[in-house]
């Protein structure tokens, strides 16, 4: 097996480079004094070095030095620094607690907290948002969403009203690895993506890579979307809530024992059903929507070496439809559920161990009835997964990455049955689709020089189609002619391949800085959409003997510059990508094709290149702040089975696409925020002429994608109001937003009225447009004691 | 998944709005469109039009142009040719129709047509398959109903995969052509080498539309698509190919999908070659006649 002779070739070599010397280790965590959690990636600097390094997700870090002296100085963003002086003269452990700063209305420059992480980090093309930032972005509704906030930043694009897809850098929305607690999530969005599912009180931190991610993430083509959860206050007991026009959300976290080990719940619920249940009367009575989502984690401090975490999320949206005049009903359950349970030990305090083992289950069902027909439709993924990851940090000059994962897939991208009274019909086998998905890696980031930092990684992966499975095997007509069955476990199709990650960072000086980065990645799991919106609907499917692996190059360049001492972040990106082997469904195909049948007999494969320039200023201190992301890029398919095999724009495609974010503290009782966003319009499929057959009307389509809606724009307000606290525990805030200030309507989707009297020769075909959301104020009342 | 997306329709109806707007759009090229046919036992005949631009309005002078008049059309069973004349139709839209009078259809044989419009030629292909035959036909009421209801037909499917149907039905005295339903077209794969069982109604006749409401009843309040009692129904049930049975899958398709956002429109799937659109299909035919009595019994 060549890739795990050059995977052991590269660790060794790394050892071999690193030398042996008198040195020592300091290590320890970086952690919150008021609630004990965890502060990942805090720089942990030492001066008389000029060098540093940062703590990892779970607080940790590690400094190998040579004997001496040094001044240890500790920060993160939001928080006072904190500087203690160290003898080396043997390995020490030491945990630095830092405070949060409080925000005075008078601005105050404490030196230290401003940082140029952004210009010296080797991180390129991703962003860090702290929750305090999401909270204050104006929301939807009321509601803060963690999704909706990273779609304000330049790369990364909404993929349109009613849906919780987002489109990055040109990759289509199963292209974005969205993790919880290590635990991937398949579709982050409640009712057709009005919401996420992320319930901003329980999350602490969110990370997104758009590109040259470390080789430890792997599996998805554009982005990754790593968020994790709050441990839990394990300090004192705390509550946060709040009350909003259509949901409300309460989070309670505290101590188990004290310093030791804490707990975190968090649950979230819509009231829409039970507020308009009242005027869902008549026949339509018994319809409605409801959502709730439950998070809960615990963990467990053993010792200074061992960490226990449990964490699992719970969420389900029902929407149920009933018309009792036509004796119809239909119920529409759907959601995920994911657990992770992780185990943290240090070894020898250069060597922190981290164990994972996660659940993720998607899943949704469609029930109709009318009379006596009964149709059922179910689609899901299951996944089980085991990680174990290694972070290695032998000296300052090196930080080293490795480790291995294993997730097994079970898919059921769909089955139904249908019954007609007593008969049921036969719609062909419910077909699971079983799956072997592991990856090894090693990532090293190490320091040339003073100037010149490299990241170079390596991700050999493995794939594997496993039975049971029964394919159907469709002549030139694609009529099924035979089957071929497989034994459970029976290996049905293997791919392995290898991605070099390779990125530097050149800094020109303190505050400016040139990166590059080049990756290749693998997806093996695919999104099939019959449709262009993104509904809960689509089905995922893995790789088969059918099917094979997507994927992409990506190059990246960009420039960084901090100006005002760091109050003022700027950069500019430029990026290409190329994705082969994209999939789409074959033209002419509807939902019956799918029966007795393999879906993936329906697929149809192509290529795509997307390219673009991404501009982001940021202001982050004063009274003042915010940012500007402005996107150029574009994005084209080219599928020989497809628009006649000539290349076309991609549904993702858009010029443009302009985030402008504004906060406002005007002192400790007011805040405003303001969000406006101009996107190029979406590209669609129109008519171009028609004509007659058998007397009807027929429509003859344009080439793919060739029309464009009218362009996307919008601005949103929040006012936030602090109540005076007067000393006791109970904190409150009342926050009232508008959406679409300007009342724009946006188009969802056009369509064609047209009405024909073929007796009185006369045709006449008028154009709508259907918007989603005119002007829509809210309130919500937050608390905290 | 028409009912699904209805629903979400629905629901967003509830709280979005809609507006009128005008569509910018290139001119696009206008093609030739062949809708022809030859039937077992019957000569061939054509239609042949021309496309208009899909916001252009219509009116009777603009569908008149539509129709093309000077179109040469041979069809040939590789031995003979047949050069089909313009004629009268008047019960069928657009009613300038080119017919043959020298071959006629024979189930089993390959037939070749050749249209030249403004010096452009056009070529397609196509074979009648031999018929399946029915077993039996019934009228059976509908729910609730005396005298209306729908004719169910019986037939058992030949061993080999790649059988497609298409049914046609004329009500005696009162249709001047057959008339299909919508879908009228199926092949045989769940239930190949099966007897199987198909509900067929009464088509629409593009030319009846204003007898209708738009919820297709009479001034009665009674439906188009029922049979009554006392009629004589012939049933024509045709074998086609798998390209003229592709055709008609796809335009039956796009009616399904019309108006629907989420779905990937297509354009109907032609066996002409040569840049022109439509289909030129054979018909394997057998036919029945169902005399349903006044007083049906169950």
């Amino acid at each position: 097996m060549d890739f795990y002779k050059t995977f052991f070739l590269f660790i060794f070599l790394i050892f071999h480079v690193i030398g042996w010397s008198q040195k020592y280790t300091i290590s320890g965590y970086v952690r919150d004094k008021k609630s004990g959690e965890d502060l990942p990636s805090a720089n942990v600097y030492v001066e008389e070095l000029k060098k540093g390094t940062s703590t990892n997700n779970y607080g940790f870090f590690s400094l190998t030095l040579p004997k001496g002296n040094y001044t240890i100085k500790v920060s993160f963003i939001g928080y006072g620094d904190v500087i203690k002086k160290v003898i080396l003269g043997k390995d020490i452990k030491i945990n630095f607690v830092l405070s949060e700063t409080v925000i005075q209305a008078s601005e105050i420059t404490v030196t230290g907290e401003r940082s140029n992480k952004n210009v010296e980090s080797i991180e390129m093309s991703s962003y860090k948002l702290p929750v305090e930032t999401i909270k204050e972005i104006p929301s939807f509704m009321g509601e803060v969403d963690v999704l909706k906030s990273i779609q304000l930043l330049p790369g990364v694009q909404s993929s349109g009203e009613g849906n919780s897809g987002f489109y990055v850098r040109g990759g289509g929305p199963d292209q974005n690895l969205i993790l919880l607690d290590n635990a991937i999530v398949y579709n982050a969005g409640h009712l057709f993506g009005f919401f996420s599912i992320f319930n901003a009180d329980a999350i602490k931190d969110v990370n997104l890579i758009k590109g040259g991610a470390p080789a430890n993430y792997g599996g998805r083509l554009s982005s990754v979307l790593d968020i994790s959860m709050k441990e839990g206050n394990n300090q004192t007991y705390h509550v946060d809530g709040g009350i909003g026009v259509i949901s409300s959300r309460l989070t309670v976290q505290g101590p188990i024992k004290k310093d030791t080990s804490s707990f975190l719940i968090s649950g979230r619920r819509t009231y829409i059903d039970v507020l308009t249940k009242p005027f869902i009367k008549g026949k339509m009575k018994g319809s409605g929507y409801y959502f709730y989502d439950l998070n809960a984690k615990i963990n467990y401090r053993f010792s200074e070496n061992n960490r226990l975490f449990l964490s699992g999320y719970f969420g389900r949206d029902v929407f149920s439809f009933k018309n009792s005049e036509d004796g119809f009903g239909a119920k529409f359950p759907w959601g995920n559920t994911t657990l992770t349970a992780r185990w943290n030990h240090v070894f020898n305090q250069k060597l922190f161990q981290n164990l994972t083992a996660t659940f993720s289950n998607y899943h949704f069902i469609f029930d109709a009835e009318q009379s006596d027909f009964e149709f059922k439709l179910y689609s899901g993924v299951k996944d089980y997964a085991i990680s174990l990851d290694y972070t290695y940090l032998p000296s300052v000059l090196h930080t080293l990455k490795f480790g291995a994962q294993y997730t097994f897939h079970d898919f059921e991208p769909g089955s139904a049955t249908a019954r007609i009274g007593n008969t049921n019909f036969d719609t062909g086998k419910i077909i699971h689709y079983y799956a072997n998905d592991m990856a090894l890696y090693a990532n090293d980031e190490f320091d040339i020089s003073e100037k010149l930092k490299f990241s170079i990684g390596i991700r050999p992966t493995l794939f594997q189609h496993i039975g049971s499975f029964t394919r159907y095997q469709l002549d030139d007509k694609r009529q099924a002619k035979d089957t071929i069955q497989y034994k459970p476990f029976e290996n049905i199709a293997t791919y392995s391949n290898i991605e070099p990650r390779i990125s530097l960072r050149y800094s020109l000086n303190h505050s400016t800085s040139v990166k590059a980065s080049y990756s290749q990645n693998y997806q093996y799991i695919q999104l099939a959409s019959m449709s262009s919106a993104t509904l809960p609907t689509d089905a995922w499917i893995p790789c088969t003997d059918q099917i094979k692996p997507q994927f992409a190059v990506q190059y990246a360049g960009g420039f960084f510059k901090n100006f005002k001492n760091d109050t003022y972040e700027t950069s500019v990106e430029l990026y290409y990508k190329t994705m082969k082997n994209l999939i789409d469904y074959k033209e002419g195909l509807t939902s019956d094709d799918n029966m007795g049948n393999n879906p993936d007999n329906n697929f149809t494969f192509g290529s795509g290149k997307s390219y673009g320039a991404e501009f982001f200023v940021k202001r982050r201190f004063g009274k003042l702040n915010g940012w500007v992301g402005y996107t150029l890029s574009k994005t084209t398919r080219l599928f020989p089975e497809i628009n006649n095999g000539k290349e076309y724009p991609a549904k993702y495609d858009r010029r443009h696409d302009l985030s402008v974010v504004l906060t406002y503290d005007l002192n400790d009782k007011w805040n405003f925020g303001a969000v406006f966003v101009y996107a190029t319009g979406d590209a669609t499929t129109l008519p171009i002429s028609r004509y007659f057959i058998e007397g009807r009307i027929v429509s003859e389509y344009g080439e793919r994608n060739s029309f464009r809606l009218a362009p996307y724009h919008r601005a949103d307000i929040s006012v936030n109001y602090k109540f005076p606290n007067k000393g006791k525990k109970w904190n409150s805030s009342i926050n009232f937003s508008i959406y679409n200030v300007y009342n724009r309507m946006n188009p969802y989707f056009i369509y064609f009225d047209t009405k024909t009297d073929l007796e009185n020769y006369s045709i006449t075909t008028t154009a709508k447009q259907v918007s989603l959301f005119s002007i829509l104020p809210s309130i919500t009342y937050n608390f905290n004691f | 998944m028409k009912r699904m997306v209805y629903i979400f329709l629905l629901s967003l109806a509830l709280i979005s709005c809609e507006k009128e707007i005008t569509v910018d759009m290139p001119t696009p090229e206008n093609k030739i469109v062949v809708e022809a046919a030859i039937e077992e036992g019957q000569y061939a005949w054509a239609f042949i039009s021309r496309t208009a631009a899909y916001f252009a309005p219509v009116d009777s002078a603009i569908i008149m142009n539509m129709i093309v008049k000077n179109a040469v059309v041979v069809v040939t069973d590789g031995i003979e040719n047949d050069t089909l004349h313009l004629s009268l139709d008047p019960y069928t839209f657009p009613y300038l129709k080119y017919v043959g009078s020298k071959i006629i259809g024979q189930a089993g044989k390959q037939y070749w047509i050749t249209i030249t419009v403004d010096e452009k030629t056009y070529h397609a292909k196509t074979t009648i398959p031999h018929a399946v035959s029915l077993d039996s036909l019934k009228f059976k009421p509908d729910n609730n109903q005396d005298t209306l209801g729908f004719i169910w037909l019986y037939l058992k499917d030949p061993d080999t995969l790649g059988n497609y149907y298409r049914a046609f039905t004329k009500v005696l005295g009162k249709d001047s052509v057959f008339l299909h339903p919508y879908p009228s077209v199926s092949d045989d794969r769940f239930f190949n080498g099966q007897k199987a069982e198909y509900q067929l109604y009464r088509g629409r006749n593009p030319l009846e539309d204003n007898n209708y409401n738009p919820q297709g009843l009479d001034s009665a309040g009674v439906a188009r698509w029922y049979f009554r009692t006392g009629e004589t129904v012939i049933v024509k049930i045709t074998q086609i190919d798998n390209l003229h049975y592709r055709f008609w899958y796809s335009m039956e398709q796009q009616f399904m999908t019309d108006g629907n956002p989420f779905a990937t429109p297509t354009s109907l799937k032609t066996n002409i070659e040569g840049g022109a659109i439509g289909v030129w299909g054979g018909y394997g035919v057998f036919i029945d006649t169902l005399k349903i009595p006044k007083y049906a019994k169950n």
